[in-house]
């Protein structure tokens, strides 16, 4: 079975552009604010979250910390997908619980690797 | 350059410095046809939308919702590689928050609208022969 991903972002194209890239090896779910992601949450348990961080109503870091704080997700892995470049940002999501960072535009196999290395831990560190 | 109304009106599409570039988003899409014009249709769709949000907010003086905008559709831009205005959106998110002189920002959306516009009409053609 395909490991499923969340991917939370306002920017429909955004959305698009990785349900295209992801969904070959995984099932993608895209969802445009925190708010619905978290009712999405309610029933269903993705085994990684991807999010913006600036959108409308719920920024990415209440989202974060709200994933968190609930029992279900508080250990799924978490990807931080911004347009901000700033350490000051990246430091406040590792501090959330976000167990990455990328920066868009995002290079394809920088995130490819990012997804792999959270939703396949042990295979990962085995290959090297 | 400083961008004036006379040179922001002669934006032309040059074989050094094309409107865009798909290069990212056919890797993105793994060259998948279908979905490359999805893709396409929703940036001719939304794009011209987002900048009269930002066009009216600016109206406005309405600065947070100009550096929102900006912020959001800035990784967009920069996807499909419309390099005429990816300092310039930069920039105006930037004096939108304050960070620089905003004397030079009407003049930045202006050419925004104005780039975002030639490159919908290429991408029509381009995509759904209109």
């Amino acid at each position: 079975m395909k490991k499923k991903i969340l991917v939370v972002d306002d920017e429909t194209s955004i959305c698009l552009l990785l349900e295209n890239f992801l969904s070959l090896d995984y099932d993608v779910i895209t969802i445009n604010n925190g708010e619905e992601a978290l009712v999405w949450l309610e029933g269903n348990l993705p085994d990684l979250i991807i999010s913006d961080i600036q959108m409308d109503n719920m920024d990415g870091f209440e989202f974060l910390t709200k994933v968190r704080q609930r029992g279900f997700t508080k250990h799924t892995p978490f990807v931080m997908l911004s347009a901000r470049a700033e350490s000051k940002e990246r430091i406040k999501c590792y501090q959330l619980g976000a167990q990455d960072y990328l920066t868009k535009p995002f290079n394809p196999e920088e995130l490819e690797e990012v997804v792999k290395k959270n939703l396949f831990p042990i295979h990962y560190a085995m290959a090297w | 350059m400083i961008p004036t109304t006379t040179n922001i009106n002669t934006v032309s599409e040059t074989d050094s410095e094309k409107f865009y570039d798909m290069c990212m988003i056919e890797r993105l899409c793994h060259n998948n046809e279908e979905r490359i014009k999805k893709l396409v249709s929703v940036f001719i769709e939304q794009m011209p939308q987002s900048v009269e949000e930002i066009k009216q907010a600016y109206a406005k003086r309405d600065f947070a919702v100009v550096r929102k905008t900006a912020h959001r559709i800035k990784p967009t831009l920069s996807y499909y590689a419309i390099i005429k205005i990816e300092k310039d959106i930069q920039q105006i998110e930037k004096m939108a928050k304050g960070e620089v002189d905003t004397a030079d920002m009407e003049l930045k959306i202006i050419k925004l609208d104005i780039v975002v516009g030639e490159v919908v009409k290429k991408m029509k053609q381009d995509y759904f022969n209109n």
